[in-house]
Parts: C-alpha cells; structure tokens; sequence
C-alpha cells in the first residue's frame, strides 16, 4: 500500500517537475510518427507521381506530334502518291483493271493476244517442270514456300504473238503498269531453229502473277504514324512513271419509263375515265 | 528569525535538470517543426503534381478526341504506309530478277538468244534456256559463264541440259540463285 502511494507522487512529481522532459518526449513521438507516417510514404507517393508524370508527358508528346502528323498529313509530298499505291497494290483482286493494262500495252507494243486464261494448267505445269528441273541443277529439290499473309497474286496464263522485238517491248512493259505484275515465266515458241531476228515473227507463252493487298492493318489511337523511309520514296518515284488503266464506269442509267414512247398523253387518258 | 532551506540542494538538482528539459524540449520542439514543415513541403509538391497529372490527362483525352475525329486519315496512312512496305519488298526481289535478265540480255551478243525464262520467288531461282547460233557461240557463252566477272555477280550458277539441234543450234539451260550469299 506504501509502496503504491510513493509511486502515484512519484509520478505526479515527474509531471510537475519535468513536465518539459514529457511534452518533449510526447514531441518527439509525434515528430516520429510524422517522418514515418507522414513524409516518408508521401515522398514514396510524391516520386511515383512525378515518374507517372514524366511517362505520361512522353505520352503526351507523342500525342501531340501524332495530331500534328495528322492535320498535316495531306502536305505530305509522299502521301500524294496514295491513290497511285492502291492502283499497283490494290486490296482486292484487280481483275478488271488487268485485262484493261493488257489490252492498252498489248496494243502499244503492237502484239496480238491469242490466249489468255486465269489459274493456269498446262503452261503452270510446264514452267513448274522447268523450275523443277532447275532446283534439281541447283540441289534444290524441296523448297518450303513462304507464304506471305501480306499479299495475295493471281496467276494468269498468256499467249501474244508479233515480231520479235515488240514482243520484247510488251515484256518489258507488262512490269511497268498497275496493277503489279511480276513475269513468273517466259516461252518463245521458235518454229525454225535459226537464230531469231528482231523482225521474226513469234509466238509467246507468259505466265503472270498480278499482286494485290491483303493484310489486316491496325493501328492503336495511342500509337505513332509510320514513317516513309527513303526505300519508300524510291518506290513512289518508281511507280510514278508506270502506265495506269483507266476503266470506264457507267455513271447513271438512261430510260426506266421517264419517255413516252407511244407519245400518249396520260394526263387525257386520265381525265377520259380509261 | 532566520530561516533554514532543507530543501536548497533538491532545488538546485531540480533546476538544473528543468534547464536541460527545456533544452530537449528546444530540440524536440525544433526537430518537429522540421518535420512538419517538410510533410507540408512534400505535401504542397504533391498537390502540384496532381494538378500537373490532371492537366496533362485533360490534354490527353483532348488530343484523343483530335485524333479519333482523324481516324479515316490515320487508317488511310497507315494502309498506304503498309502497302509501300510489301511493294518494296517485292521490288527488291523483282529488281534482282531483272538485273540479272537485263544482264545476260546483253553479255552474250546478238547470236545468243534466251527463248526461256522461269522465276521462282519462294526459291528465288531464276531459270534460263538459251539458244546459240553454232558451236564457236556456245563456247564464247561458256566462257562468260566461267569468267571471273560471272563468278563475283552470282554465288550458285548451274548449266545444264545442252541439246544440239539438227540445224547446227545449241540450246542449254543456266539457273541461278537469286540474293547474296550472306542473305541464305
């Protein structure tokens, strides 16, 4: 019970006595309390913000170019070619605009089409024996094609005939044009066994393969737009001077009953009761 | 009457140990403010961070809406862009194919005439026939085969299937393996 009693004035001393020792341990406490629960995770808060920031400015700047790019794209020398690239590499199979280019060089280079057929057979498997035969030259027996989900070609079998050197002037012609055609093989069918002269005629076997588009592209809003590098510029300076078939669309349909034919007047025929 | 203090040393102990008190006191007191003036410092640059985050969003979904109103722009570019890329890449391999055409169309003069041509562009292979005039021709073809210039041009030339006609032709077959070596 003493004991208990000398304790409390003790205490109650320690109050009155040294109360700035408590107020300043009490301090001391709170100022601890205010680095370990107060700055520290604030400045780990405050760090993260100013790294989210920084990442997000580069967002922004990209952004912000990417809109630039945008608005200013149409004073894009290159992006002027747009309707060029999409008649040599069109997104849909360019059948008609390949009979076209045939027909107009075909007439240019003065040759004369004597055949022509789609998904070729007979001339496909002679010039497969061809290139087979020439794998077999080379070693290359089995060649793994690579397929390319980019594009997709048509095969067409061809045969002109005319003088020998307008039949040059059409080869060389046939890979100038739109759509882009790429020679896959070449027979001259030589009747005499001489040496042939630019002024023979003869007779050719072509197998073609017309290329179009067809790759899935996307874009992320968030994403940067390509650039065109200098093998791109090249290429619209190449295609720049190819020949580019012009197909006749029918615009409107004339007739469907607007003319009266019989010249009866129906408004008469109205008010006659028929 | 003169007054005795029992107590003056306890005093004097006490005195001293209130002035080292208020010292602690001082420091605790100091040091506290310190760090209180700190938490608001890093406080207020929080605040500014945030505000500076909130408007860098604004921007953000500003510039998005800029963007998304050119989506039709964005989609035409990036086709064309795309369609560029396979273009040049099949007119590289093209290219190859009519350099070495427009090659041996001329190295082998007007007696020598190439009647047969097959490219294929999984393998690269391009395929020749050739017809020579007579005998002295096909040996001048040959040696433009095997010259040193042939050599340097195409890492893998084969001749093959030499026919003599009975007009006094020679028809034979070249393949050669389009690209440079380092490429296969």
């Amino acid at each position: 019970m003493k004991i208990k009693q000398k304790q409390k004035i003790n205490f109650r001393s320690l109050i009155i006595n040294r109360r700035y020792l408590v107020i300043s341990v009490i301090i001391g406490v709170a100022g601890l309390l205010v680095v370990f629960l107060g700055i520290t995770p604030q400045i780990n808060q405050t760090l993260d913000l100013n790294r989210k920031i920084k990442t997000e400015q580069q967002k922004l700047e990209l952004l912000i170019r990417k809109t630039s790019d945008l608005e200013n794209i149409d004073a894009q020398e290159a992006y002027a070619s747009v309707d060029l690239v999409d008649q040599v590499l069109p997104s849909k199979k360019p059948l008609l605009e390949l009979l076209a280019v045939l027909s107009t060089i075909a007439g240019k280079s003065e040759v004369v089409f004597t055949n022509m057929s789609l998904s070729p057979g007979k001339i496909a498997s002679e010039s497969a024996q061809f290139i087979n035969s020439a794998k077999s030259n080379t070693g290359q027996t089995k060649v793994t094609p690579v397929i390319k989900e980019d594009r997709g070609f048509l095969d067409v079998e061809l045969k002109v005939s005319g003088l020998f050197s307008n039949v040059e002037q059409f080869f060389l012609d046939v890979e100038r044009v739109a759509p882009l055609i790429i020679i896959k093989s070449i027979s001259l069918n030589i009747k005499s066994e001489e040496i042939i002269m630019p002024t023979d005629q003869v007779d050719a076997e072509l197998v073609l393969s017309v290329y179009y588009f067809t790759k899935t592209v996307s874009a992320s809003l968030e994403s940067s737009l390509p650039s065109i590098g200098s093998k791109e510029q090249e290429i619209i300076s190449e295609i720049s001077s190819y020949y580019y078939p012009s197909i006749e669309v029918q615009q409107q349909i004339i007739g469907g009953g607007l003319e009266d034919l019989f010249g009866l007047n129906i408004q008469e025929i109205k008010e006659a009761g028929f | 009457m003169k007054e005795i203090n029992f107590v003056r040393g306890r005093i004097k102990a006490l005195t001293k140990l209130g002035q080292n008190d208020k010292k602690f006191f001082n420091i605790a007191a100091i040091t506290t403010s310190v760090f209180l003036l700190i938490l608001a410092g890093v406080l207020g640059f929080k605040f500014y961070f945030v505000s500076q985050l909130g408007d860098i969003q604004s921007s953000r979904e500003n510039l998005l809406e800029r963007i998304k109103s050119k989506e039709a722009t964005e989609k035409s570019f990036v086709l064309f862009v795309s369609k560029l890329r396979v273009l040049s890449e099949i007119f590289s391999q093209r290219k190859d194919k009519q350099d070495v055409i427009g090659y041996f169309s001329q190295v082998f003069g007007p007696d020598v005439v190439i009647d047969r041509i097959a490219y294929d562009a999984d393998s690269q292979l391009l395929a020749f026939g050739l017809l020579s005039k007579d005998i002295f021709t096909l040996e001048t073809v040959f040696d433009i085969l095997d010259s040193e210039q042939s050599k340097q041009r195409f890492s893998s030339l084969a001749k093959s299937n030499l026919q003599r006609n009975s007009g006094g032709t020679y028809r034979m077959q070249i393949t050669i393996v389009l690209g440079k070596e380092g490429e296969k």
